[in-house]
């Protein structure tokens, strides 16, 4: 009996033994907690599976696919889901760019604002959800007190229930908690840029916009990409947010495509249908991650 | 000539300095109005005019949370950081063997599970959740830590096996080659050599993971609906969907939520930089 386990844990002649022992493990995981399941709502989604009974599947092909196509509660969904994207990638991107660049100077205190600048990124959603739907309160909240003190607003705003209010509101949480990821990364990438660079510039006599686009940009081009991709796929994702602070109001105003999604799987039990939708969102995200993983694979070669 | 060009530079400062405030009170000022909320009695919390240096100073709200009040936080946090500690621990040591076989050993398909470890990371986890749900109610694994913890390990160990995977290629292979000259095994290189070295992608990696564990909403959502097993962020949630809200309490319970992510990112924050940015950088 020692003597076959001490076989069978003598890897110095076999790497393929090796490697299995090593790579079992996530294997399982992955392919039975992930791979499974993906292929068990992709079946889902072309029947037709009622909650209440699971096990009484009628093939319906198609039919939840054009279901969601032809539904205007979806088709919102996707449009607010776009819009939270574009929004919230854009700002985090552009605060990102900055704030690294002035993260990059040396002043006093610098190494503490740089630590401290991570936080938010640690902080749960839920909580940055609660957090901002306290500050942003209708009658007591902090931001609305301010506002009118220096006299933008006349009267307070119930910001999370109004209409023009509640999305640009998720889009300042979203903000809040996900421009330090943006910071780091493109800080990082700041940081390999030599500083003889700039020395070659001034003495060429660029100016501090011309080397901005002509240095400081494409220098980080790379950073700015990677960060653009997940930032994009979280913002895809987007769930918590939305469901603390406005549940998708008012009206659907800030119901996403996963909010939807959420709804129909887990309040309407239509599970077939939320089976598609999941699908298309599934879609939607791989696309964008082959696009990822190409330039990933391009850039590994170009080293 | 000369004085004006001083006057500018000092301009430059005052403006780096004022937009370096900015900043962060933008970032950190949230963080103190909750700290500031949940340390006030509730009747300072309604006024016309906020405080904004807090007054009547207590730790009712704290102790009301912890004491199980309506939302029993306390369980709450024992079950978050039991998942979340659970969680990192597995995924840690499964990453190092995945990393480690991905990074070293050249195997057939090594390629192509890789590639497929970046695409399980992007999937959406909502696309995964009616599927999980009725997976975990069949083996009865809905309502318990287990649950979440699979949950979590397969949603979480792609992450941490990429971080590893790229620290691990930064460590030269001659250290490793030495070392199996002077008799090592490999899984005794790996363990004397490849380990201690990248112990702070490892701190990095775990931070990380310990992270979105103790965040993670949706899947708990799904899986848990009693307050046996709940988490925190499960529990925060109740305060909005099913009781008034009481922003004593929730702030309280808020800070408790985020004490061990914070502190956990600020001592360790050059790793979790390293880590963060894994691939993100060409070197």
């Amino acid at each position: 009996m020692k003597r076959f386990f001490l076989k069978l844990f003598n890897f110095e002649h076999s790497n393929r033994k090796l490697v299995a022992v090593l790579v079992i493990p996530t294997l399982i995981l992955v392919v039975g907690v992930v791979l499974y399941p993906l292929i068990y709502s992709f079946v889902m989604s072309f029947g037709d599976v009622k909650f209440a009974n699971i096990h009484d599947y009628n093939f319906v092909g198609i039919f939840q696919y054009v279901r969601a196509f032809t539904d205007s509660a979806f088709i919102n969904s996707l449009k607010v889901s776009a819009t939270f994207v574009f929004f919230a990638v854009l700002v985090k991107l552009i605060l990102g760019i900055l704030i690294a660049l002035m993260l990059k100077e040396n002043f006093v205190g610098r190494s503490l604002a740089r630590a401290l600048i991570i936080i938010p990124w640690a902080t749960p959603f839920i909580v940055v959800g609660l957090m901002w739907k306290w500050m942003l309160h209708s009658k007591v909240g902090v931001i609305n007190f301010l506002l009118d003190k220096v006299g933008i607003i006349e009267s307070y705003i119930p910001f999370l229930s109004t209409r023009t209010f509640a999305m640009p509101c998720v889009i300042l949480a979203d903000v809040w908690q996900g421009t330090p990821f943006f910071v780091i990364i493109i800080l990082a990438g700041l940081q390999t840029i030599p500083d003889d660079i700039y020395e070659a510039a001034r003495i060429d006599g660029g100016g501090a916009i011309k080397n901005f686009f002509y240095i400081t940009l494409p220098m980080v081009k790379f950073p700015i990409f990677i960060s653009t991709i997940l930032g994009t796929i979280f913002a895809i994702n987007a769930f918590d947010l939305f469901f603390v602070l406005t549940r998708g109001g008012p009206g659907n105003i800030t119901t996403n495509a996963t909010l939807f999604d959420w709804y129909n799987a887990f309040k309407f039990y239509h599970l077939s249908y939320a089976s598609a939708i999941s699908y298309i969102i599934l879609s939607i995200s791989m696309t964008i991650t082959v696009v990822y993983v190409i330039i990933l694979r391009r850039t590994g070669e170009a080293q | 000539m000369k004085k004006r060009w001083v006057n500018v530079k000092r301009l430059k400062r005052l403006m780096l300095y004022l937009a370096v405030i900015a900043v962060m009170i933008f970032f950190l000022f949230p963080f103190y109005w909750i700290l500031a909320t949940s340390i006030q009695p509730s009747g300072q919390l309604y006024l016309p005019t906020p405080n904004f240096i807090p007054r009547n100073i207590t730790l009712q709200n704290f102790i009301s949370v912890l004491g199980g009040g309506r939302v029993n936080i306390a369980i709450a946090l024992k079950n978050s950081l039991i998942v979340a500690i659970v969680t990192t621990g597995a995924c840690i040591i499964f990453g190092i063997f995945a990393a480690y076989a991905f990074a070293r050993l050249k195997f057939k398909g090594s390629n192509i599970m890789f590639i497929a470890l970046i695409f399980v990371e992007m999937l959406p986890p909502v696309a995964l959740l009616i599927p999980f749900y009725l997976i975990f109610k069949q083996l009865r694994l809905t309502n318990t830590l287990q649950g979440l913890i699979i949950l979590q390990i397969s949603w979480l160990l792609p992450i941490v096996t990429w971080i590893l995977y790229s620290y691990f290629k930064t460590i030269p292979r001659d250290l490793e080659d030495s070392a199996r000259i002077d008799g090592a095994s490999k899984v005794g290189a790996l363990m004397r050599v490849i380990v201690p070295l990248s112990l702070p992608g490892i701190v990095s990696a775990g931070v990380i993971c310990f992270v979105f564990s103790m965040g993670e909403f949706m899947g708990a959502m799904a899986l848990v609906n009693v307050e046996r097993t709940q988490t925190l962020p499960l529990a925060l949630a109740q305060f909005v969907t099913k009781y008034q809200i009481e922003y004593g309490n929730i702030t309280a319970s808020a800070i408790l939520a985020i004490i061990f992510p914070v502190l956990f990112v600020l001592i360790f924050q050059r790793y979790i930089i390293k880590g963060l940015t894994a691939g993100a950088v060409k070197e």
